[in-house]
C-alpha cells in the first residue's frame, strides 16, 4: 500500500518488517518509525527470540528456556519437552530399561520403538547364550577339577607305587634291583667323568646268633637300626641300599680308595657307638664293611660292560667283606678291583684292613 | 488434635468397591466435576484465609496424596528406573497426566519433569500463574517417599497450548 504522498503506508511498512523477519538471514533492526508503532516492538522480540529458539533446535539443542506465550510458544515446549523426554529415554534404555517406548514423532517413533524391542530381544537372546555359556563352563570347571583331583590321586598312588617298588618295605632304603640301576648309572658315570668312586658291602655281624637270640622281630628291628644310623652319616652323593637279609651295599660317590674307606668307616663307628635297645638293655651291634675302589683312570676299564664291571665291583666287595669276618669283624677291609675282571670271583690275595676289636666273637656271620 | 480428627486420609476413608457402590454409574467422573470440587475448595479458602495459605494448604493436601499414591501404587519400587516407569504407568492409567522425565539424576536427588494432558490444569485458560500447587505437593510425597529426603517440587514452566503441559524441577531441599 501506498500513501497519496507516494510514501509507504505504516501497514506496509510493518508488513514488510515482519516479512523480513521471518524470511532474512540477518534479522532487521527496528526502525525508529516502526518503533513508534504501538505493539512493534513485543513483535519484534518474540519474532527474533523465535529464530533464536528455532535455530537452536534446528542445532540439537533444546536446553534455551522458552520464555514467549501463546499457542506458538506452547508448541515449541511440547516440542522442546518431547525431545527431553527421548533424551532421557535414550539414557533409560542405555541403561537396560527396554520398556521404554516413545509415543510421539510419528513415524520415528514406531521405528524406534521397534529397534528398541529388537534390542531388547537380541540382548535377551545374548543374555540367555550368556547363561548357557556360564553354565558350560561351571561344568567344564567342575568336569576339569574332578578329572584334576584324580589325576592328583592317581600321581600319589604311582609315587607311592614308584617308592614301594624302588625301597625296601622294611627299611625305606634303596631294594637291590633300584640300587643297582643307582650304581650303574653312577659307575657310568664316573668312568666317562673319569671321577673315583667306591663300592662297598655291609654285613652285620654275628646277626644270626642276635636273630636265634631275641626273635626276628627284633632282627628286623636291627636291621632298621643299622639302616638308620648308617644312612646318617653318608654323604649327600652316597647311596645306601639292602643288598639282602642283613647285608647293605653302598656307592661313595666322588671318592678314591681312601676317602672310600674313610667313609665306610664312619658308617661302621657309627653304628657301633649306638647300641640297639632290646628287652630294654642296650646290645651293641657291629659290622663288616668290605670296600672297593673303581679307579677312572684305569684304562682297561673303559671298555667293559658296565654291568659286569658292577658285578666284579660288587664280588670284590664281597671278597673284601669275607676277609673282614675272617680277620675278626667289627672292621672295614679295602682291596682294589683286580686287574683282570675275569677272575673277580676269586679270594684276592692282598687286602689292606682297617680294624677294630671283635665284640661277639664265634657266634656265626 | 490427631486422635480426634475426623478427615484423617486413609484409602479406605473414601471407599473400595465402587462395583457396590456405584452399579450403575462407574467409578469414573468428568475431569469437569473433579475441578468443580477443587476450584471451589481454592475459591472458598482463599476468601477466608487468602491466596497464599491456599496454596499452602493445596500443597500439603498435594503432600499426602502423593504419599499415598506412592503407597498403594508404588511401594514395590526398588530403583528409580522401577519407580518413574510406575509413575508414568500409573498417571496414565488413572487419567491423572502423561508424565514424561527429562532428568533423573540420583547421585544429585535432582529431577526435571512435564506432565501433559494434567488432570488439574490441562485446557485452563493462559495466564501467567503458577496454578499447579496440588501437582507441586503431589511429587513431593513421591519422591520423599520414595528417598526418604525432603524434597522441594516447583513448577518452572506451564503454558498454554491447547493441551496444557506442566514442567516441574524437583530436588533435595535446603
Amino acid at each position: 500500500m501506498t500513501d497519496s504522498d507516494g510514501s509507504n503506508s505504516v501497514e506496509s511498512v510493518v508488513a514488510g518488517h515482519v516479512k523480513r523477519l521471518l524470511h532474512d538471514a540477518k534479522p532487521p533492526d527496528l526502525s525508529a518509525e516502526l518503533d513508534a508503532v504501538e505493539g512493534m516492538k513485543d513483535v519484534q522480540e518474540y519474532l527474533l527470540e523465535l529464530r533464536f529458539l528455532l535455530e537452536d533446535y534446528a542445532k540439537g539443542n533444546f536446553s534455551r528456556p522458552i520464555k514467549l506465550r501463546g499457542v506458538v510458544a506452547g508448541r515449541l515446549k511440547a516440542f522442546q519437552a518431547n525431545m527431553n523426554h527421548l533424551t532421557w529415554q535414550i539414557s533409560q534404555i542405555a541403561a537396560g530399561d527396554f520398556t521404554q517406548r516413545v509415543e510421539f514423532l510419528g513415524e520415528f517413533s514406531s521405528s524406534f520403538n521397534s529397534m528398541v524391542v529388537q534390542l531388547d530381544e537380541a540382548l535377551t537372546e545374548l543374555r540367555k547364550k550368556e547363561e548357557e555359556l556360564t553354565s558350560l563352563t561351571k561344568m567344564l570347571e567342575f568336569e576339569v577339577e574332578q578329572r584334576g583331583a584324580a589325576l592328583n590321586r592317581l600321581r600319589v598312588s604311582e609315587a607311592k607305587f614308584k617308592y614301594l617298588a624302588d625301597h625296601d618295605p622294611l627299611t625305606g632304603a634303596l631294594n637291590r634291583r633300584s640300587f643297582m640301576q643307582f650304581a650303574e648309572a653312577s659307575l657310568d658315570r664316573s668312568r666317562n667323568e673319569g671321577v673315583h668312586c667306591c663300592l662297598a658291602l655291609l654285613d652285620i655281624d654275628y646277626f644270626k646268633r642276635f636273630n636265634d637270640t631275641f626273635g626276628h622281630l627284633e632282627g628286623d628291628n636291627a636291621i632298621r637300626h643299622v639302616t638308620e644310623f648308617g644312612r646318617n652319616v653318608l654323604r649327600s652323593d652316597d647311596c645306601m641300599g639292602r643288598y639282602g637279609g642283613e647285608e647293605f651295599i653302598f656307592i661313595f660317590s666322588n671318592a678314591d680308595g681312601d676317602q672310600g674307606v674313610a667313609a665306610a668307616e664312619r658308617v661302621r663307628k657309627t653304628i657301633a657307638e649306638h647300641p640297639i635297645t632290646v628287652n630294654d638293655r642296650p646290645r651293641r651291634l657291629t659290622v663288616s664293611i668290605g670296600v672297593v675302589h673303581i679307579d677312572p683312570q684305569r684304562n682297561d676299564l673303559r671298555g667293559v660292560d658296565i654291568q659286569r664291571l658292577l658285578q666284579a665291583a660288587t664280588a670284590s666287595a664281597d671278597l673284601a667283606l669275607y676277609g673282614a669276618k675272617e680277620n675278626g669283624r667289627n672292621q672295614t677291609r679295602f682291596q682294589p678291583l683286580p686287574e683282570d675282571l675275569s677272575v673277580f670271583v676269586n679270594p684276592p690275595s692282598h687286602t689292606t684292613v682297617v680294624q677294630e676289636k671283635s665284640p661277639m666273637e664265634g657266634t656265626g656271620s | 488434635m490427631d486422635g480426634n480428627r475426623k478427615y484423617k486420609f486413609s484409602w479406605d476413608v473414601i471407599g473400595a468397591d465402587m462395583a457396590d457402590a456405584r452399579p450403575s454409574l462407574g467409578d469414573s467422573t468428568l475431569v469437569a466435576v473433579y475441578r468443580l470440587l477443587q476450584f471451589t475448595m481454592r475459591d472458598v479458602i482463599e476468601q477466608r484465609y487468602g491466596t497464599e495459605v491456599t496454596d499452602e494448604l493445596f500443597r500439603a493436601a498435594g503432600v499426602v496424596a502423593g504419599k499415598a499414591f506412592f503407597e498403594k501404587f508404588c511401594s514395590e519400587a526398588k530403583t528409580l528406573q522401577e519407580l518413574t516407569r510406575q509413575v508414568q504407568e500409573k498417571f496414565r492409567e488413572l487419567g491423572i497426566g502423561i508424565v514424561r522425565f527429562e532428568i533423573t539424576d540420583a547421585e544429585k536427588n535432582y529431577f526435571q519433569l512435564t506432565v501433559d494432558e494434567d488432570l488439574d490444569c490441562s485446557g485452563l485458560p493462559d495466564s501467567s500463574d503458577q496454578i499447579c500447587i496440588y501437582d507441586e505437593g503431589f511429587i513431593k510425597g513421591i519422591l520423599d517417599s520414595f528417598t526418604g529426603f525432603d524434597f522441594k517440587v516447583n513448577e518452572v514452566d506451564c503454558w498454554c497450548s491447547g493441551a496444557r503441559t506442566c514442567r516441574f524441577n524437583a530436588q533435595v531441599a535446603g
